[in-house]
């Protein structure tokens, strides 16, 4: 986990809220990059709070952790370092389970990319299931592809506010959308 | 637009395609990438115009050194032009040719350097070693000897830049306040294994926990120190220094 | 269901293709993880025959497993047969809903058409009428030039014998009475440098100039 992450995060210092305030804001601003690049270069759409990734089971590392130096971020620290993610918007609370989506990309920009997609595969007008989207092999290599269908939901209805979408339920679940 | 319609009667079809109704419709929808695609066309053209006009720039420097060395006036305007579209002067200066009058190579460094120092210190504290400073560098074509020299000159600015040495390593101070001796002495130590401790200070210098103790945490708390609450033992004290260095070792 | 504040129309067809494609998806999601309970399935195969290669033939487990991956392989078979069949269901509405749009688009064609050839009716009428104006107005034309055109002839002629005797003041000339004033006048001058050939250029002359006066009768 420790190799593709910026040196600082073999730093065993980084792992203890530091006193100082100016360099604890410092050290706020590096947790956050470092738990983005994390889920981008991962693949890891969605993080506990505990900081290891939701979807794949519990035998995943934790973000938090560094056994290689063996330090970890306490939890009071781990809530402070989540506190900042969600205000510069990089973290988005899961409020169903209190996990984490991270935002290597803000949903806007989500949101735009799929809709190229739309517009550039001739996918316009007709309905898409949710599956397709994420799963589908007409998405492979995109960079969305494999994401969470919770927050393929929340980018799609970014699309719907902007009056370019429109999402088709079945059994109550959002199954599929027409993009026009 | 078209396709969707299908459960439409034939008048709406009518009113939908001739209708005014229809237009704005169509605006709605299809305003939104077309501004986003003319925006993207725009930023390319001007990033490509940009970068041949910086180009030319380079060239025009390069041809008319002489003039440019001695009408001051025109000098500045050209570098206020440069720095507007985003060249960095550094890159304009070449050591072999003597561009410009060659002391402003150096003051640009002085600049880089202060621009260095500023970004880093809440990170580091204000102090910095010389290579750490040269890794700054956009181009490789500045020296170690380059940097010295415009280090030299930014101390005669007394303006709280100052060279100390740790361990004979070079380092630059960019906090107005004196290291004293004993926080220097800490920093040595921290120099060999990137942290201090107050057995390794009771070892090393003989000094006191209570002594030790004090010192570190008043440097943690100037920022010249991260806290380690987490080493076996005790606590460790990191110099910031240590950041970039892969090779930790425990 | 659930369309607030949407402009865009989910029509039935919409859910139909949905459903569909929800089908479409179960299958596809079967076939992958069947695809991979195969596989790991030859893999359980392939270790128990290098566990003890002698006897796998009779290891009960082994044939099980082989039994189990050709059961699985069929099904796979069948499942992307009807992956296929929908797709090509999907495909087959889609292509229908296109269709539907081209006859809706040529039924209102064919409407306006309709509509506007109605008020092309007394249109023949129209045309013949326009047709007596048009001749009327041609009767009128030639009247009206062929009057002009006879007395200004006539005037151009006596004008042309006036400077004829004027020039020449000889009686030769009075046999071409039909040769035109403006294409002779440009000569005039070369006529009077050199006197002596002028009979021989004035014979080419006329003839040059009737395939003029052709038209100009007609």
């Amino acid at each position: 986990m420790t190799t593709n992450l910026p040196a600082i995060y073999s730093f065993p210092p980084l792992y203890t809220c530091q006193p100082n305030a100016l360099i604890r804001e410092q050290q706020l601003t590096v947790w956050c990059e470092i738990i983005v690049e994390f889920a981008k270069k991962e693949r890891v759409w969605c993080i506990t709070a505990e900081g290891t990734p939701a979807k794949d089971g519990g035998d995943k590392q934790s973000v938090f952790r560094n056994d290689v130096i063996q330090r970890s971020v306490k939890s009071t620290f781990i809530e402070e370092i989540w506190h900042k993610m969600i205000e510069t918007e990089k973290a988005l609370r899961i409020d169903s389970d209190s996990n984490y989506f991270i935002l290597w990309r803000s949903l806007d920009s989500w949101s735009a990319l799929i809709l190229q997609w739309f517009e550039s595969s001739g996918k316009l007008n007709q309905v898409i299931t949710l599956y397709e989207l994420i799963e589908g092999d007409e998405t492979l290599g995109c960079e969305f592809h494999g994401m969470d269908s919770m927050l393929m939901e929340k980018c799609l209805l970014r699309l719907r506010e902007r009056g370019r979408a429109s999402l088709l339920k079945d059994q109550n679940k959002v199954m599929g959308v027409k993009v026009v | 637009m078209n396709c969707c319609n299908s459960q439409r009667t034939l008048n709406d079809q009518i009113q939908m395609n001739l209708g005014y109704s229809a237009l704005e419709e169509v605006k709605d929808c299809r305003y939104e990438s077309v501004t986003s695609q003319l925006f993207k066309k725009q930023n390319e053209e001007i990033t490509s115009q940009l970068s041949v006009f910086q180009e030319r720039l380079i060239a025009f420097a390069k041809e008319h050194n002489n003039d440019l060395k001695q009408n001051p006036d025109l000098k500045i305007k050209f570098l206020r032009m440069c720095s507007r579209i985003g060249i960095d002067p550094i890159t304009l200066f070449d050591r072999q040719r003597h561009l410009f009058d060659v002391n402003d190579f150096y003051y640009e460094i002085c600049l880089k350097v202060i621009e260095i120092c500023r970004i880093t210190k809440d990170l580091n504290g204000g102090i910095i070693s010389f290579e750490e400073l040269l890794e700054g560098f956009p181009t490789a074509k500045i020296a170690m000897e380059d940097l010295e020299k415009s280090v030299d000159m930014l101390q005669t600015l007394n303006g709280g830049f100052d060279i100390i040495l740790i361990k004979g390593k070079k380092c630059l101070r960019s906090v107005p306040t004196e290291l004293t001796s004993d926080q220097t002495k800490i920093l040595e130590v921290c120099s060999v294994l990137g942290y201090a401790s107050a057995s390794l200070l009771r070892v090393n210098l003989g000094w006191t926990q209570y002594r030790s103790n004090a010192i570190l945490e008043e440097m943690v708390a100037i920022g010249l120190l991260w806290i380690d609450e987490q080493a076996v033992g005790e606590t460790l004290f990191w110099d910031p220094a240590w950041i970039h260095h892969s090779d930790i070792g425990i | 269901m659930g369309q607030r504040g949407s402009k865009i129309e989910v029509t039935k067809a919409d859910r139909a293709i949905l459903q569909l494609k929800i089908s479409k998806d179960e299958i596809h999601k079967y076939a992958r993880r069947t695809e991979s309970l195969i596989a790991s399935e030859d893999l359980q195969l392939r270790n128990i025959i290098k566990a003890d290669p002698k006897a796998s033939n009779k290891n009960p487990r082994a044939r099980l497993l082989l039994k189990k991956i050709h059961y699985q392989r069929r099904l796979l078979e069948q499942a992307s047969d009807q992956l296929i069949n929908l797709e090509n269901m999907v495909a087959t509405v889609e292509f229908k809903l296109v269709e539907q749009q081209f006859i809706i688009g040529l039924r209102q064609g064919n409407e306006i058409l309709t509509k506007l050839n109605k008020e092309f009716t007394g249109v023949d009428d129209l045309m013949d009428q326009v047709q007596d104006q048009i001749a009327y107005q041609d009767e009128i034309d030639q009247v009206l030039s062929s009057s002009i055109v006879g007395s200004y002839e006539d005037e151009l002629e006596r004008e042309l014998k006036q400077l004829d005797r004027e020039v020449n003041g000889s009686v030769k000339q009075s046999e071409m009475p039909s040769v035109e004033g403006p294409t002779k006048q440009p000569e005039m001058p070369s006529v009077e440098g050199l006197p002596e050939p002028q009979p021989e250029r004035e014979e080419p002359a006329v003839e040059e100039e009737r395939p003029h006066e052709a038209p100009l009768l007609a």
